[in-house]
């Protein structure tokens, strides 16, 4: 009988043309949205340090310290990358043509001792070679200082000043998961919290008080524990397998690299499956009105995918900031959370923990349902 | 006039659905709109960068280099002491840079040590994390040089300090020959707008088609004693109405937002945005032939706008999109609302109503006509077929 019924709601909620197209279809098409929208931005970091193209004029046409630092960051040394790639004008007027088309970002004019910086606009690319000139000038006082104050020490002073002082040093985490690969994340909870949708339609068909066909199941001889809990597993089923196609088709078709294995992903998107299956099933014992239970778990899985960063990417990280305890009651943040932990740093004790908060809500909505849904009664139907 | 009376009421129904549309242009629109606005600069501004900065040294040096970088920087408590939780932060952009100076920073730099001993997080290699090391290491390596030629500690940050400081004179010289706005706060908003009117557009016109096509209402519209001709005026008019009504209150909204950064332009993304209703209501007519399912039709309104909006430019920029993601969107009519736009914003007032204006407005009404054939030939089909 278990099987029977896990069978005919099986084929019963993939016939739902509604189901299949938000919780299946939908997701599909989203991820493609978004793979042409941050598609190149994963790929390619837009915020990775690139070459600044910077001019150079010496109305004095000589040599100098200055032209010298230029020429060190214009090349490639174990200390630091190339910072610059230096294009030589011979007067003010044809380095402001190259800045206006787009040649340059901008471009230094050296007259005597003094050195100007010019730019099309304020940027981070303007700030980074104003602070060249600034370095340059820092160096400069520096030394005179020493000179006044240390002449012994002079020479001292202007070796160690050619010197590569490395006295910072960026923490390795392994890993560089993209910003915009939380998209995606969040992206499987919101298809994975759709599922409540499922659980609520089964339900719909199993209390008398739905449907015509709730009567008929609730006057049958057949458990009604047996009977819910084969119908919820086949929402389960359901909502894996389409959950585990949006993930291969991320992974394998827009070769989106998610960073955490295959199997991995999937395993966790079944257990957030679960999660918005109970989580159904609990929408489902609470509420009697047909339309609140489509318009509940629509308005619950969308509130919780926002938190998550579905819509924007910041707003689960700007919630851990101010208000941690948040994202450890939304299922939808916390399957993210698990995904990016994943994806980043391994199986750490956060993904764990994550794991069995999702697990305890899971045990926790079907444990209450179950009180719920128990030796129901009905006045009139 | 009952039959448009009919049609406006079905929008009851939607109420729920306008506001939330609303609701979502009003904030994110707004949010992305301020985000992306930058006027035209005389001025040369530094970039400033949120720096967490934990200080387990609480030494001379470590105190003056904190105080240095509140001066120049946004310096913000870091809220943990767990790096995994910190890159976090920085990778959300909750902050641009975390400093961890460890405890001892002060002793090591006094015996000479200058090898890794201030741990950073920045988001990989980025250009706030150059300028941020440099600053750093800029300053460090001052203070380091001081206290190596004679100098005690106390002299070493003071004058490191001051010297730092008075680097705030040593400004870039602003060039800036665009005409106005780079990009205005118009151009955000109407951008932005592509996606909610749109969507509004097509969830409640297309539900005003399907309740013309209700058996009960057909039936009632067809024993009345109405010509056929007031009919089709009356639908007509009705759909155009919620049009106007729709894109008139997203334009009040943009108005009262804007009330700061008001420019002439105005008028011309106005057109704009009723060459976008056109659009809209053609989608939502098509959208109307295919299906008479209300469920399906959000459906089918999220997939095609959402995916229309990503494609061309309204969420994310055009210039981060790839060329063959480009060349595609020049098939969708979002692109050419979006260009259109760009357009506005980057040319004077006085050379707007152009030619090239003209075509794009021109593209976007073809669009709309070609959609409004698409479901009319659907609707003949399945009339035909009984479908």
């Amino acid at each position: 009988m278990f099987l029977r019924i896990f069978l005919y709601k099986f084929r019963q909620i993939s016939r739902n043309r509604v189901l299949v197209g938000w919780n299946f279809l939908f997701p599909l098409v989203l991820s493609t949205a978004f793979y042409l929208g941050f598609g190149n931005l994963i790929k390619d970091d837009p915020d990775t340090f690139k070459t600044i193209e910077a001019g150079y004029v010496n109305v004095d046409q000589s040599n100098t310290t200055f032209k010298e630092v230029l020429e060190g960051l214009a090349e490639e040394t174990d200390a630091h990358g190339k910072i610059i790639s230096l294009h030589n004008y011979s007067s003010k007027e044809d380095a402001t043509k190259a800045m206006n088309n787009g040649d340059i970002a901008g471009f230094y004019v050296e007259e005597g001792y003094d050195v100007d910086t010019v730019v099309p606009a304020n940027g981070y690319e303007s700030t980074t070679l104003n602070q060249i000139v600034r370095e340059y000038d820092n160096g400069k006082t520096t030394i005179e200082n020493i000179a006044k104050d240390h002449p012994e020490n002079m020479q001292n002073a202007i070796n160690m000043m050619y010197e590569n002082f490395g006295i910072l040093k960026q923490h390795d985490f392994g890993k560089n998961t993209s910003q915009y690969l939380q998209y995606f994340f969040a992206l499987i909870a919101m298809a994975s919290l759709f599922s409540s949708w499922i659980s609520t339609n089964i339900l719909q068909g199993m209390c008398a008080n739905l449907s015509e066909e709730g009567k008929r199941f609730e006057c049958s001889p057949t458990s009604k524990m047996m009977a819910i809990t084969a119908g919820i597993l086949a929402g389960l089923v359901m909502q894996a397998l389409a959950n585990a196609i949006v993930i291969i088709y991320i992974q394998k078709v827009l070769t989106i690299n998610m960073g955490a294995p295959l199997w991995n992903l999937i395993l966790l998107s079944t257990i957030g499956s679960g999660l918005g299956i109970s989580s159904g099933v609990l929408i489902g014992s609470i509420f009697k009105n047909k339309q609140l239970l489509f318009a509940i778990p629509l308005c619950f899985s969308m509130t919780c995918s926002f938190f998550s960063g579905l819509m924007w990417g910041q707003i689960k990280q700007i919630i851990q900031y101010h208000c941690p305890i948040m994202n450890k009651i939304n299922p939808a943040a916390l399957l993210t959370d698990s995904m990016y932990v994943r994806a980043t740093y391994g199986a750490t004790s956060a993904y764990y923990e994550d794991i069995t908060i999702m697990l305890c809500m899971i045990a926790g909505c079907l444990i209450i349902s179950t009180f719920l849904l128990r030796r129901r009664k009905y006045v009139s139907i | 006039m009952s039959v448009y009376k009919a049609i406006l009421k079905s929008l009851r129904a939607n109420m729920i659905n306008i506001l939330v549309y609303f609701s979502i242009f009003a904030i994110f629109g707004n949010i992305s709109a301020r985000a992306t606005a930058s006027t035209t600069e005389d001025m040369f501004r530094e970039v400033v960068l949120k720096v967490a900065v934990t200080d387990y040294d609480n030494s001379l040096i470590s105190q003056g280099l904190v105080e240095y970088l509140d001066k120049t920087q946004n310096v913000v408590d870091p809220q943990t002491e767990d790096p995994i939780e910190m890159n976090d932060n920085v990778r959300f952009g909750i902050y641009q840079y975390a400093l961890v100076i460890p405890e001892g920073l002060s002793d090591k730099l006094q015996a000479g040590e200058t090898e890794d001993l201030v741990d950073y997080i920045a988001p990989g290699s980025s250009m706030s994390e150059y300028l941020l090391t440099e600053k750093t290491n800029a300053y460090l390596k001052d203070v380091v040089i001081y206290i190596q030629n004679g100098y005690t500690e106390k002299e070493a940050v003071e004058l490191t300090n001051k010297q730092m400081l008075d680097l705030d004179d040593t400004k870039a010289i602003v060039k800036d020959t665009s005409e106005e706005n780079h990009r205005s706060f118009y151009t955000g908003m109407f951008t932005f707008n592509g996606y909610s009117l749109s969507m509004a557009l097509c969830i409640c016109i297309s539900t005003a088609f399907i309740f013309m096509k209700e058996k009960d209402v057909r039936n009632r519209i067809s024993v009345s004693g109405m010509s056929f001709k007031k009919r089709n005026v009356a639908s007509i008019l009705a759909v155009l109405s919620i049009g106007i009504m729709l894109t008139a209150a997203v334009i009040v909204v943009i108005c009262i937002m804007a009330q700061e950064s008001v420019n002439g332009k105005f008028i011309y993304y106005i057109l704009d945005t009723l060459a976008l209703m056109v659009i809209g209501i053609g989608i939502a007519y098509f959208i109307s032939s295919l299906t008479e399912n209300e469920n399906l039709i959000n459906m089918l309104s999220n997939m095609i706008i959402l995916s229309m909006c990503f494609l061309c430019g309204v969420f994310v920029d055009l210039q981060f999109l790839s060329e063959g993601i480009i060349k595609v969107a020049h098939f969708l009519p979002l692109y050419w609302y979006v260009t259109a736009i760009k357009f506005i914003n980057d040319t004077p007032i006085n050379e707007i109503m152009c030619r090239t204006f003209g075509t794009y407005l021109m593209i976007q009404i073809l669009f709309a006509i070609a959609f409004f054939v698409a479901g009319m030939i659907i609707s003949k089909k399945k009339e035909q077929y009984a479908v």
